[in-house]
């Protein structure tokens, strides 16, 4: 009984950790957290500099996940409707959609070694090659 | 002709940036192809034809840090020179200094900041309209003076956000020409815009989370009434450059895959004769849902009122339709907006309702 109690504990940890999302930032961002209102105007391009001074680089996902949506839906957005903003970007000359990727390795690689890159993996993904800057979900 | 002009400036801008290092020009467009079917439901009269409805064609170089250069061509209704078919149009052609989010600075051609449309008005890949609202749909050219309701150009204009949290306040002014193109009779050089009235315009405008609203404001002077000294006396020219104010209201709220917008505008003239009554006003409100990942759907409603001395005309438009992302550049629209045009004057309208249904590809590049 309390080796099935253990086991479910462990896999409920397991589950939580894979479900958490971290925001990830490269080190040279001069920042320690950020709130989700200010999240948005990074990813939906309002704010295209730290501090007015490093320029914000920021990336998303190639392919369509519940993972991103789940990101997006933090943001208040639905994928669709941040596909939508980046094309009114690009379209009035205001800036570009951020590069999108195909894996939370490839996430992770970019941002380490770009300086004001902002991206987003699952927690258990982080390593300390990256600044997590925000912890969303259960 | 044509074609080659746009090779040698493609293949010049490719070469001189690989040539010199520097940011290269990006280039981008759109176009989108409709087939638009009409039938006149108060007389025996139907009419079909396909289209190259619009297609644009950007050019956009980043000049230094905060610099940027963007020019807009736009190609309308199948573009022939030899046919004399549709048009060519330069739309914009300006450079941006930002200094940050707080201030933004736009010099030369430009579509400036009117209520939530104006600005997006020609971008067709993220609208879903085929017809869009009434005033912002220049095909509608012979029936609604759409050039009178929004600012269609500025040259200078100023504008950014102040923020502050979940709330941020917008603001844009701007400065241009009165939209009348009218070159000075015999004497004039063409596309010298003659008239003496400047247009000073602006929105200012508060977003709270997914909710977005705004005022604006333009006063220039407008073209519109000259010769009307046959009808209401006094000097030729009397009528030239009559000061014209519009005022326009917008409101935009987003609630998970449901969006609601909707806009007002009201134009009115300045001129001290009684019987001298116009007045215009435009309304519309549109309800649209994301029904999956790459279905939208919407309803909308359209309302134009021109008050002309003693009589009313109206044009109303409920229209519904969807659009559908074939693939990330690639959009299938569907339209459906059965027009009735009322009027206290039941001569000159009575004939001109009509059903348009309208199918159209949107290609983004």
């Amino acid at each position: 009984m309390n080796r099935a109690f253990y086991i479910l504990i462990v896999l409920l940890v397991a589950i939580s950790a894979n479900a958490q999302i971290a925001v990830i930032a490269n080190k040279s961002v001069p920042v320690s957290s950020i709130e989700r209102s200010r999240l948005l105007d990074l990813y939906s391009g309002e704010i295209k500099q730290w501090n007015d001074s490093i320029p914000v680089i920021v990336f998303d996902y190639k392919p369509k996940s519940e993972f991103k949506d789940r990101f997006y839906k933090y943001l208040g957005k639905s994928t669709a409707r941040m596909k939508s903003i980046w094309l009114k970007l690009m379209l009035a000359g205001e800036g570009d959609p951020p590069e999108a990727l195909k894996t939370e390795e490839d996430i992770l690689n970019k941002v380490a070694t770009t300086p004001g890159a902002l991206g987003f993996v699952r927690i258990n993904k982080i390593s300390d090659q990256v600044k997590v800057l925000l912890k969303i979900g259960p | 002709m044509m074609r080659k002009i746009l090779f040698v400036l493609l293949f010049n801008v490719f070469f001189a940036n690989a040539q010199t290092g520097e940011a290269p020009i990006r280039v981008f467009g759109y176009f989108q192809n409709t087939f638009q079917y009409q039938r006149y439901t108060t007389r025996d009269r139907e009419q079909d034809s396909f289209i190259m409805q619009q297609m644009n064609l950007f050019f956009q170089k980043d000049l230094g840090r905060n610099w940027t250069a963007l020019v807009n061509f736009e190609l309308l209704n199948s573009f022939s020179s030899s046919r004399r078919w549709g048009a060519f149009n330069l739309e914009e052609a300006w450079v941006r200094y930002r200094a940050g989010r707080q201030f933004n600075m736009k010099l030369g051609l430009q579509i400036p900041v009117f209520n939530n449309f104006n600005e997006i008005k020609n971008r067709t890949p993220i609208i879903p309209y085929i017809i869009r609202p009434l005033i912002y749909e220049t095909s509608f050219r012979e029936n609604i003076a759409v050039d009178e309701y929004a600012p269609q150009s500025a040259y200078i204009q100023f504008y950014g956000f102040i923020p502050g949290g979940d709330v941020k306040i917008d603001y844009a002014v701007y400065l241009g020409n009165s939209p009348n193109i009218t070159t000075i009779e015999q004497k004039g050089v063409s596309g010298i815009d003659s008239t003496t009235a400047l247009l000073l315009g602006g929105r200012i405008g508060i977003r709270y989370k997914n909710l977005k609203a705004g005022l604006s404001l333009t006063r220039d002077g407008s073209n519109a009434f000259k010769g009307a000294e046959m009808v209401f006396g006094g000097p030729a020219g009397r009528f030239i450059n009559i000061p014209r104010v519009r005022f326009g209201s917008d409101l935009s709220y987003e609630y998970e895959r449901i969006d609601v917008s909707a806009e007002f505008i009201n134009v009115s003239y300045r001129e001290n004769i009684p019987a001298f009554e116009f007045e215009k006003e435009f309304y519309y409100g549109t309800i649209g849902a994301q029904l999956t990942d790459d279905l939208y759907g919407f309803f909308s409603y359209w309302k134009t009122k021109e008050t002309v001395m003693n009589f009313i005309v109206e044009v109303v438009v409920p229209n519904v339709g969807f659009r559908f992302n074939l693939t990330d550049r690639i959009t299938i629209k569907l339209h459906y907006a059965p027009v009735q045009v009322e009027s206290t004057d039941q001569h000159r309208y009575r004939d001109d309702n009509f059903d348009f249904f309208a199918a159209a590809i949107s290609v983004f590049m």
